[in-house]
């Protein structure tokens, strides 16, 4: 009960001993992506939205939850992603940037892995383009097919702080 | 009646109350200091007509500036107002030796205050007016 | 003749509030040394008697009868304790402790003389003059020993004469220290001189001597007292002041021995405190402080907002001279000062902020009587520990935090901490702990308020909000313990005492809950049964409460400040006409541009429809009409900063929380003002030029 202030991250060099991280995976447009769900706080039905004018393309805008003003960001937006259809979101991650909570409008939830550092594939090894806030990319067996393996998008939250 | 006054005292209501009291009534330009040593810097630069001091002040109290005064070469023109209670009144007492020109027990009343210095400034004539 | 109490008044509550705190806050320092057996510091002892004395002084002037009384009564046994005529114990801290609440309420009559109080202040005074002096047998005047000069002795207190007495009673040596120091920093230069001699003497007084003094320095002789030889001493002092002198003994008596050697001797200060401790903290911190009405701190932040207003005007005549060759160095040049201006007066803004914080310590003085005074009732053995009292906060939040709080600690003792033999049952300390920690966690204030006591029943918790109807039997049985836990905020659960007995918290919690929540706070409970209970109060830094007019535009809601609105009037479509490109109306013969808000900010929808208002903003000595669709009214609201990820947008101080879930954008009028007569590039064009 020590008044610690974790600054959550999905570094390559995890904090366990074989660096098994727990990632929670959502849904977003049509892409699945994870956090690290040391950074999650919590997972919300998406509270009443008031939209900021002017605020850029990817802030869906604020919303209060319990008397805290939280803005709302869409993903794939965020990262530059084409998304085929708009559809309402249906939860709300907040996540702790280290500094503050971010509101992240997510379609739903499939579930939290442990994931061994050799399923992710680290953004170093990617285009520049998506470094600033994908960690990497990690390879979960898939949901669909019992061979087949799914990607998920491996956000870094402190990389939610803004400009 | 225009005259140049300070009061050294450690509660900042004592000295409102002193000030408000002074320049309501008179042309009084009224200075205040809340420390002793606060009291020392400003005898030391400026001439008074009047220095009003509480007896009991933490450090510096009101009868080290009285014996300061009075060794003063600036000060000698100044009248001197011991502020005490009934709980100090023997210091009141060793005040008389030091100087001091006229007492006022705590609580005290505006108009006590005006007349106290009235009868001050009207008994001498070194007090530029 | 006006009477000068009257304006003075103010002066007079603030003063005789922070007496009352000083005073409770000595007490506790003084109720702790006496509870540990420490040696008593007569200096804390004076502290408390300076602050009654002056209460007591300052009252009278002011008519209030009663805590004049009060004070005068106290003070005389506060002098008879501090000139070693009585001691300190139970039934005298007890008398002092009930003095602390009496002032409060006394000084928040609306009748300060009121007669209804007469009985009780009464019975007091009665306990006050039941505690008896005690006549010491003296032999001899111990001042005799010493060569003091008589001029020296004739400007003592009586005060300082005692302690001067009881130093040599103590087997101190006495020392005169001579020392010339600058008048522009005495206070410093004696500050440090009492913190080099607080080790190991005891300073009697200062004597300001004419000798070897002129305008801007001053001699003085310092009067000290101190167990250590003049060598060890003066090796102290060396260098920073002038030497030491011993004072001559007048007969040649053997050095006296300290007569007891199992009390510490009387001028070694309490031990040296962790920089933690609350009450020695905020004691300096009041040493150094001003008092600052925070309606002054809004005043200057309202200038700092014209002087952004003028800034902008300076631009605009910049922009006039924009092309124009022979005035490009010296556009440069106002362009560099404009800049630094503005870094400058973005200090301005946040130093404004910062004088608004104050330390929590504040309010942990007032919890730590709670916390005696509730041990007390319950006769229960408590240890208050605290650590960031120094964490710094909202003034307006201390305000309203210290109830929530007292409510928590309170709560804590009540029904927290076990009795000692209950505790002592379960292999536990018979002292129960109560720890209240305060640290900073980015922008937000985190308090803990944390007892080592029996802890929580989550089950039973469950079972009560059941057997009330306020829970589904199957519902209940998906609760996680944390959730059964939270039920506990529940209004209808928390309110009943019964709960209480059993679930080993309760009462009011839900009110806790809903303060916390007003502030824009967060509060979380965890709880081991047999362990103990932590509850977790997460706030905001600073919160400005403004008044505010609630508008809508295209069916969304937002808030003016009221500062800037000067008026409402109806909206008539057929009277805008156009000037220059711009929208304007005519208002009691004047020309006044109007702005339609909707337009502004992008909304699609009607503009033209009928009913709307134009809410006349005024800044500076500029007017501007805002367009909007309906009026809702005026609210306070708590304006929360916009995270970070909407710095960038400009026109909105913040967001506030109108309840229900709804969030209201609060409209940053300079901005919008700056934004409609210098077109919103007027800063940023000047920025990329350079």
């Amino acid at each position: 009960m020590s008044p610690t202030v974790q600054r959550a991250t999905l570094a390559p060099h995890s904090d366990s001993e074989t660096g098994a991280v727990a990632v929670l995976a959502v849904l977003a447009g049509n892409e699945a992506y994870g956090f690290p769900l040391s950074a999650v706080r919590e997972i919300l039905m998406p509270p009443p939205l008031t939209e900021v004018p002017r605020a850029p393309g990817h802030i869906l805008g604020v919303v209060t939850v319990r008397g805290q003003i939280i803005t709302l960001v869409d993903l794939p937006k965020l990262l530059h992603l084409e998304v085929e259809q708009e559809d309402p979101y249906g939860r709300v991650l907040l996540i702790d940037n280290g500094e503050e909570l971010i509101g992240v409008a997510v379609d739903h939830v499939i579930q939290v892995y442990r994931m061994e550092p050799d399923q992710i594939e680290y953004a170093s090894a990617m285009g520049a383009e998506l470094s600033a806030f994908v960690v990497g990319v990690g390879r979960v067996p898939s949901a669909e097919s019992s061979d087949g393996e799914d990607m998920l998008i491996l956000i870094d939250p402190v990389s939610l702080l803004g400009e | 009646m225009a005259f140049h006054a300070l009061i050294v005292d450690d509660s900042s209501a004592v000295r409102a109350f002193v000030r408000a009291s002074l320049e309501d009534a008179d042309f009084a330009r009224v200075q205040e200091a809340e420390t002793g040593f606060e009291a020392l810097r400003l005898l030391a630069a400026n001439a008074f007509d009047v220095v009003i001091v509480d007896v009991n002040m933490p450090d510096i109290n009101g009868l080290e500036l009285l014996a300061f005064m009075k060794k003063s070469p600036r000060q000698q023109g100044a009248r001197k107002i011991l502020i005490s209670t009934q709980v100090d009144g023997l210091d009141a007492k060793r005040g008389t030796e030091l100087g001091a020109d006229a007492f006022l027990q705590k609580p005290f009343e505006v108009d006590e205050l005006r007349e106290l210095i009235r009868g001050l400034l009207g008994s001498t004539e070194g007090v530029s007016l | 003749m006006s009477d000068p109490r009257d304006n003075v008044q103010q002066e007079f509550l603030a003063e005789a509030q922070e007496l009352v705190e000083a005073l409770s806050r000595d007490l506790l320092l003084l109720d702790e040394a006496h509870h540990r057996k420490d040696r008593i510091d007569p200096a804390l002892i004076n502290e408390i008697f300076r602050s009654v004395h002056t209460l007591k002084g300052i009252a009278g002037m002011f008519g209030y009868k009663h805590v004049g009384a009060v004070a005068h009564a106290l003070e005389d046994l506060l002098d008879d304790l501090r000139l070693g005529r009585t001691s300190v114990g139970s039934q005298l801290l007890d008398v002092l402790f009930d003095s602390v609440e009496r002032f409060q309420r006394l000084l928040a009559l609306e009748d300060p003389e009121s007669p209804e109080e007469e009985a009780g202040v009464q019975a007091y005074l009665a306990a006050i003059r039941s505690i008896g002096t005690e006549t010491s047998e003296e032999e001899g005047d111990p001042l005799d020993k010493y060569a003091i000069e008589p001029a020296v002795l004739s400007v003592l207190t009586e005060y300082e004469e005692h302690r001067l007495r009881a130093c040599i009673r103590a087997g101190l040596r006495l020392y005169r220290l001579r020392a010339a120091f600058d008048l522009t920093a005495i206070d410093d230069s004696i500050e440090t001189l009492r913190d080099v001699a607080s080790n190991d003497a005891e300073i009697i007084t200062y004597l300001p001597s004419m000798e070897g003094g002129n305008d801007d320095t001053i001699e003085l002789v310092v009067l000290i007292a101190s167990p250590v030889p003049e060598e060890q001493l003066n090796a102290h002092f060396e260098g920073r002041y002038g030497t030491i002198e011993a004072i001559e003994e007048r007969t040649h008596l053997p050095t006296l021995p300290p007569r007891l050697t199992s009390i510490p001797s009387a001028a070694i200060r309490m031990e040296p405190q962790a920089e933690e401790d609350p009450g020695q903290a905020s004691l300096r911190s009041v040493a150094n402080s001003v008092r600052v009405d925070i309606r002054k701190l809004d005043h200057l932040m309202n200038v700092v907002g014209e002087l952004a207003l003028i800034r902008s005007a300076v631009n605009r005549i910049v922009d006039r001279f924009k092309g124009e060759s022979m005035h490009r160095r010296s556009l440069m040049d106002l362009d560099r000062i404009g800049r630094g201006f503005e870094r400058q007066l973005s200090e301005l803004r946040s130093g404004i902020l910062d004088v608004r914080m104050v330390p929590l310590g504040q309010v942990f003085d007032k919890l730590a009587r709670i916390v005696r005074q509730a041990a007390r009732e319950h006769d229960k053995q408590v240890r208050l520990v605290v650590t960031g009292a120094s964490t710094e906060i909202d003034k307006l939040i201390v305000e309203e935090l210290t109830d929530p709080l007292m409510h928590l600690v309170r709560n804590a003792i009540d029904h927290g901490i076990e009795s000692a033999e209950a505790r002592t049952q379960v292999a536990k300390s018979p002292e129960g702990t109560v720890a209240l920690n305060a640290y900073q966690k980015g922008s937000n204030v985190v308090i803990e308020v944390e007892d080592d006591g029996a802890g929580m029943n989550a089950h039973q918790l469950r079972e009560a909000a059941v057997s009330r109807g306020l829970l589904s039997a199957d519902v209940s049985h998906e609760l996680t313990r944390q959730e059964m836990l939270n039920l506990v905020f529940m209004p209808g659960l928390s309110t009943s005492s019964e709960i209480t007995g059993l679930s080993g918290r309760g009462v009011g919690m839900d009110v806790v809950k809903t303060n916390i929540l007003r502030m824009g706070g967060m509060i979380s409970i965890a709880s081991e049964q047999g362990t103990g209970t932590k509850i977790t109060v997460t706030l905001p830094i600073t919160l400005a409460i403004i008044r505010a007019l609630i508008v809508t535009v295209a069916s969304r809601t937002f808030a003016l400040p009221i500062t800037a609105v000067r008026e409402a009037i109806p909206y008539v479509p057929e009277d805008v006409r156009t000037i220059q490109g711009r929208e304007v109306i005519t208002l009691r013969g004047e020309t006044l541009a109007i702005c339609d808000l909707a337009r502004l900010f992008g909304f699609r929808g009607s503009t033209s429809k009928a009913g709307r208002f134009v809410v006349v903003g005024s800044m500076g000595n500029r007017e501007l009409g805002f367009v909007v669709d309906d009026l809702i009214g005026q609210e306070d609201v708590i304006i929360k900063a916009l995270g970070k990820s909407l710095a960038s947008v400009r026109g909105f101080a913040g967001a506030t929380d109108l309840g229900d879930q709804k969030v209201a954008l609060v409209l940053d009028a300079p901005t919008l003002f700056t934004e409609y007569f210098d077109g919103p590039d007027a800063l940023r064009s000047l920025e990329t030029r350079a």
